[in-house]
């Protein structure tokens, strides 16, 4: 019975931290990668080149490689993927 | 004759490359603008070096994305095509853009093994100094 008891804690807290942390998931975060290059691509007028997820301190950031429509500049931006902000 | 030729059109401040690739074979042909790591491109020719390491080998350097939101897509895959060890190059490109800029070409380059494990040590080596274009050839089997 006490083995059960345990059981059922470790079950409930993993579950608790798994719910309370989605930011660690970009998968679970409110704007995904594909929104994130699609919004940049159009307020910037270029084409992403690469993208890549990567975690800033606590939170979800892609990075996106962009090229100018004119081919001629490239650059890149972060955009968070709880906020959707460009920084 | 099969060739391959690589050229640094430019090189940004994180040692990106933009970078020129132009793949032929007897019958065709392709040129691939993309942008590259180094050390992406030095796995590739690593993995070269060594292929193959059996009958159902096969070495793959991708780069962009097959996403048509993307500024393109390529995709080269070095498998071995027969017990005697013929082998090819599969050739996948997509350059995104209007017209004339954009092309969309599939297409197979023969070689053996020993061909593309000396495209592998040329580009290593040519990595380490990419201000001249390098240019690899070799023959049909």
């Amino acid at each position: 019975m006490k083995i059960l008891l345990q059981t059922l804690l470790v079950t409930l807290v993993l579950s608790a931290g798994l719910v309370s942390s989605p930011a660690f998931s970009a998968g679970a975060v409110p704007v995904s990668a594909n929104d994130a290059v699609t919004m940049v691509q159009q307020r910037f007028n270029a084409t992403a080149i690469k993208t890549e997820t990567v975690r800033d301190g606590d939170r979800v950031v892609y990075r996106i490689r962009l090229v100018s429509a004119d081919r001629s500049r490239v650059w890149t931006v972060m955009v968070d993927a709880q906020t959707g902000q460009v920084q | 004759m099969n060739r391959m030729e690589f050229e640094v059109i430019w090189t940004d401040t994180d040692e990106m490359l933009q970078l020129g690739i132009k793949v032929s074979s007897r019958k065709n042909s392709a040129y691939h603008e993309t942008y590259v790591y180094p050390d992406e491109l030095a796995k590739f020719a690593g993995q070269l070096r060594g292929f193959p390491e059996n009958a159902k080998s096969e070495v793959v350097f991708q780069c962009g994305s097959m996403d048509p939101k993307f500024h393109d897509f390529i995709r080269m895959r070095i498998f071995v095509l027969k017990s005697n060890g013929h082998s090819a190059l599969e050739l996948e490109s997509d350059v995104r853009g209007i017209p004339p800029v954009c092309a969309n070409v599939h297409f197979y380059v023969p070689g053996m093994p020993s061909d593309f494990n000396r495209l592998g040590t040329e580009l290593g080596t040519w990595l380490k100094d990419p201000r001249d274009p390098l240019m690899v050839e070799w023959k049909n089997f």
